[in-house]
């Protein structure tokens, strides 16, 4: 990666930072459930550039996101956005080995991963039962990749999901 | 292009472990009721794994518990066959010096039904007099220590002088030496030990005991707890002042020796 690619994947992070700040968000249980595209983003990055920058980017993003919704759970994104770039990093090493299939296959277990820690360190303490953590959790990983295979298909010519 | 020398570590590896490390560690320095409960699990987590570890470790600490405790049992067996001895020979030299064997107390409990705190005698009546096999001049005690004696015996009831009586006296011992002196009332339930030599060795605390060598009372009652001493140069005996051991307040039962 140059530098030039750097700085533009740098301002795109900033933009998509902003957009999820407009993203509107919905209540399940009385839980405020925000779609998240900052993950979506990291799904691209993993799948073009590989591990190691989006593991960099991922904690930086998810550093970000702490620090501005969840400062008293700081460090529990980056935590799983880290943990997660890590496995979006795949995608790239396995580009012409697997199918769109099993590429969404992977990609929705690795969101669903990333909701199930999240969740689990958010609800830690929380009297709340496993029944709605669960679906929570889907929800969220469903969402996250409903808009995943939307923006695949509209801007990126299904270069993740089916090709 | 070299190969690294482990396979598996890399630098995607190795970002990733920086970067998990980097976040673990911003969220234990969070104190959030969330971070509290998840710090409880995982130190739960952690001592489930490790119970095998402590279990293993703790078989070691009890075999050397159970070695330790096998050696003290030896000494413990040694030391209680030479005490077994040692027993032997005291009844034996007992027997030689015709050492006369202390008689066990025998006593009666009786019920206190008169109490009279006024002139001219403190005392107490309990109901149980002659009949009972109760004469004159036998002690009165309580759980705790001397009350004090029998004066006037009926039928069915005796009348005893207590030992807050101002004409109450006891020969007392007290201290390693077991000195003699002399119990006196003064006030409620404090009094004085007389005779005591100004050079026996005495603490704050100590209880005096009857001497056993009046013919009313048996030895070893105790009597009254050392409260303070004072040692006066012009004087050959010391100055202490006491407490009564027994309880007169709210006296209910006594027991008479007979």
């Amino acid at each position: 990666m140059n530098n030039k690619i750097a700085i533009q994947i740098i301002i795109l992070t900033i933009i998509v930072m902003c957009i999820q700040i407009f993203i509107p968000a919905f209540n399940f249980y009385n839980l405020v459930i925000v779609p998240d595209i900052l993950i979506i983003f990291l799904t691209y990055i993993g799948f073009y550039y590989g591990r190691f920058y989006v593991i960099i980017l991922g904690f930086f993003i998810g550093i970000s996101q702490d620090f501005i919704t969840q400062v008293e759970l700081m460090g529990a994104m980056a935590f799983t956005k880290s943990a997660i770039g890590f496995g979006l990093g795949t995608l790239a090493l396995y580009r012409n080995v697997w199918s769109g299939n099993i590429r969404m296959f992977f990609i929705f277990l690795l969101y669903n991963l990333h909701f199930l820690i999240y969740y689990f360190i958010k609800f830690s303490g929380v009297p709340i039962s496993s029944s709605i953590y669960i679906q929570v959790v889907l929800i969220h990983s469903l969402v996250s990749f409903a808009i995943l295979f939307v923006i695949d298909k509209s801007f990126f010519n299904n270069e993740i999901t089916l090709k | 292009m070299p190969r690294p020398r482990v396979p598996f570590i890399n630098k995607d590896v190795l970002t990733l472990l920086l970067t998990l490390f980097l976040s673990v560690s911003l969220l234990f320095t969070r104190t959030s009721p969330q971070i509290r409960q998840l710090k409880f699990q995982l130190s739960q987590l952690a001592n489930t794994i490790a119970y095998p570890v402590i279990w293993y470790k703790e078989v070691f600490i009890i075999r050397e518990k159970n070695k330790l405790l096998k050696e003290q049992l030896i000494q413990f067996t040694l030391m209680n066959s030479e005490l077994e001895s040692y027993h032997q020979e005291n009844v034996r030299l007992k027997e030689m010096l015709n050492f006369t064997i202390n008689q066990p107390l025998h006593f009666i409990t009786a019920n206190v039904v008169n109490h009279n705190f006024g002139l001219p005698t403190n005392s107490i009546t309990i109901d149980v007099g002659a009949k009972d096999s109760i004469v004159e001049n036998l002690t009165v005690m309580d759980e705790n220590g001397l009350l004090g004696k029998t004066i006037q015996v009926g039928d069915h009831a005796a009348l005893t002088q207590l030992i807050t009586d101002k004409n109450f006296r006891v020969s007392i011992r007290i201290g390693q030496d077991r000195a003699l002196g002399l119990f006196i009332p003064t006030h409620g339930k404090y009094g004085l030990l007389e005779g005591v030599r100004k050079s026996m060795p005495l603490t704050e605390g100590e209880i005096a005991y009857t001497s056993g060598i009046s013919e009313i009372y048996p030895p070893n009652i105790p009597v009254a707890r050392v409260v303070s001493i004072k040692r006066d140069e012009n004087n050959p005996f010391q100055h202490i002042v006491v407490e009564l051991v027994g309880s007169l307040e709210n006296l209910d039962y006594v027991f008479v020796i007979l």
